[in-house]
């Protein structure tokens, strides 16, 4: 009974999704890596992934941006077959080209833009109309008292440098969204669904050079720092100690992982040598605890000593087997498997019916942008 | 939930006109192509009507040169006709041989005879109603254009010229000639009394009117 009850539903859920509408292509630029993701609402809940593509280039970002043709082709060779629909996008302005700076003010809602547009221009170079702001509100408050919001600034060049490469490239730039908004879309998805005052999680979305860290509480974002914590840098600093290639530390990484207790099945030639590499690696995770610290010292004012409820891993460290348990251990804070949360709330449609995604940590941000708009809507 | 867009207004607002002006162009290229298309069609279309125009033309100008060939032959049919009725009509009617026999039978004991004798026949040309023709006299010749009919009056006329010894055998003359079934009249157009070797006579001249036989023809 239950078996023909699984099987009605393997075929009727995926023609009550097909009727729902697909969302925008949400894009993420990264260092070496394009992500893009669509999503569509499956269910009241989950989220069918129509498609997901991660696309490695050479070279920097900033030469791609500038090749129309060449940036036009890698979006289009990446994307070919891989389910995506339409050329609606929403992308992420580059996380090295905007600044986010809290600010707080005290000004009814009125007039709230200028307030917040007066004291950005007052901590940036040059003219304000040479940029472009935007912010969240992050504590709104009566007349009297003081507000925050979080203020993203960018260079008015670089952003139409950015929209007219998107566009070049065949993308309908629908929004020019930021990284932290998008990830606080996908939590408010994963954990803290549409409550003002829910949980509050620290994200620490790994990059190859740098890790941003975001502060979510509720559906608010509460702050977003990078700090110079990478994949790239923690691989350096194993290829100067062991003196192997990149592509083999990394190798020996995946393999044996940074568990100080492996399972049980590991030799105790393994077990030494993931001891060895946390043992290169913890200082390193060290100073990324040590900022997070200071995060979480500034975090607490605003959720009014509320203490954190999660830590989320994401980007490319979240793969290293041990990563997050070693962060969990490092900040006391339960770490979640993210990877297992996202396969709950985003599934695929294939030949085998209706399976969880396997969308990568790497993903996050773009599948954060790709719910824009779907939240909701469900 | 607030949401950060770095999208310029202005930039937006050029995407939206670009966009704007693209679909514009768009349809205006749609319309174009429509009323290229629709002007092509119509040129094919009007050629093919022009074609079967000059066609339906072409045989209405055989048919009209047809016609008129027609008619030109029925009017020279009718006149053949006519000419043809006409000569038949000028061939019918008494034979000069036969009114010898009937002025002959008509004459007594030769006490008149002939100082001249002319017989003629000849058709004049008449425009008169059809409705008023008298078989015999006339042959009608219809005209299909015309709204008057022409008709030729065949006529077979005899002008005798003689002397008689006096009027009476004059008078029973004229009286056994209009008897004849040949003759239709007779006229006497003049009369004298005339001195002939100290002989009183009587010289005369008569227009006799032959009847016509069933000569007459129509068209």
């Amino acid at each position: 009974m239950r078996s023909m009850a699984q099987a009605l539903q393997a075929i009727m859920l995926p023609q009550v999704g097909r009727q729902r509408r697909v969302g925008p292509v949400g894009v993420d630029v990264g260092v070496d890596v394009i992500h893009l993701c669509q999503l569509r609402p499956h269910d009241e809940r989950r989220y069918t992934v129509t498609g997901s593509v991660g696309i490695p280039f050479t070279g920097s970002r900033a030469v791609l941006l500038d090749s129309p043709a060449r940036f036009k082709k890698i979006l289009r060779d990446g994307m070919r077959r891989q389910g995506f629909v339409g050329r609606k996008a929403v992308a992420a302005m580059p996380a090295d080209l905007v600044r986010f700076t809290p600010i707080t003010y005290r000004a009814d809602g009125h007039h709230a833009d200028e307030v917040i547009l007066k004291m950005v221009s007052g901590r940036i170079d040059g003219d304000i109309t040479d940029y472009v702001v935007d912010y969240l509100p992050v504590r709104a408050a009566p007349e009297q008292e003081e507000s925050l919001a979080l203020a993203a600034v960018a260079r008015r060049d670089d952003v139409l440098h950015y929209l007219d490469a998107l566009t070049g490239a065949g993308l309908e730039v629908e929004a020019l969204d930021i990284g932290p908004a998008a990830i606080r879309r996908l939590l408010s998805v994963l954990y803290t669904g549409d409550d003002e005052e829910g949980e509050t999680i620290l994200v620490v979305n790994t990059g190859a050079e740098k890790t941003y860290l975001s502060v979510v509480s509720g559906r608010r974002l509460l702050f977003d720092q990078p700090v110079d914590f990478g994949e790239r840098g923690l691989l350096s600093h194993l290829v100067k100690v062991l003196e192997l290639n990149e592509e083999e530390c990394r190798a020996l990484v995946m393999r044996h992982g940074l568990d100080k207790a492996p399972h049980a099945a590991a030799s105790a030639e393994d077990a030494e040598i993931a001891a060895t590499l946390l043992e290169i690696l913890k200082n390193d995770f060290v100073r990324l605890v040590d900022e997070i610290n200071r995060i979480l010292i500034f975090t607490a004012a605003e959720t009014r000593g509320r203490p954190l409820g999660r830590v989320c891993l994401l980007g490319g460290i979240a793969r290293w087997p041990g990563a997050e348990s070693l962060l969990r251990e490092l900040i006391d804070v339960p770490a979640v498997d993210t990877q297992r949360d996202i396969a709950d709330f985003f599934v695929v449609e294939n030949q085998q019916g209706i399976v969880a995604s396997s969308l990568m940590p790497e993903m996050a941000v773009a599948a954060g942008l790709a719910l824009r708009g779907l939240i909701g809507r469900g | 939930m607030g949401e950060i867009d770095l999208i310029p207004a202005s930039y937006r607002k050029r995407r939206q006109f670009l966009r704007w002006l693209k679909g514009a162009a768009g349809t205006l290229l749609g319309v174009t192509a429509l009323v290229v298309g629709l002007f092509v069609l119509l040129r094919i279309e009007t050629g093919k009507l022009d074609g079967e125009l000059r066609q339906l033309q072409l045989q209405k100008a055989i048919t009209s040169q047809q016609r008129a060939d027609l008619e030109s032959l029925n009017a020279r049919k009718r006149d053949l006709t006519q000419q043809h009725d006409l000569l038949s009509g000028l061939r019918s009617g008494a034979a000069a041989e036969q009114m010898f026999a009937t002025v002959d039978r008509a004459m007594a004991a030769g006490d008149v005879w002939f100082t001249d004798w002319n017989f003629r026949r000849a058709g004049t040309a008449t425009g008169m109603d059809p409705e008023t023709v008298h078989a015999g006299y006339f042959i009608v010749v219809s005209n299909d254009k015309q709204a008057s009919k022409e008709a030729w009056m065949i006529q077979t006329q005899m002008k005798i010229d003689g002397e008689a010894l006096d009027h009476a055998a004059l008078s029973q003359f004229v009286s056994n000639l209009i008897d004849q079934p040949e003759i239709q009249s007779v006229r006497v157009v003049r009369t004298e009394t005339v001195l002939v070797s100290n002989r009183p006579l009587v010289r005369f001249s008569l227009d006799v009117v032959v009847a016509a036989e069933q000569a007459e023809a129509r068209s």
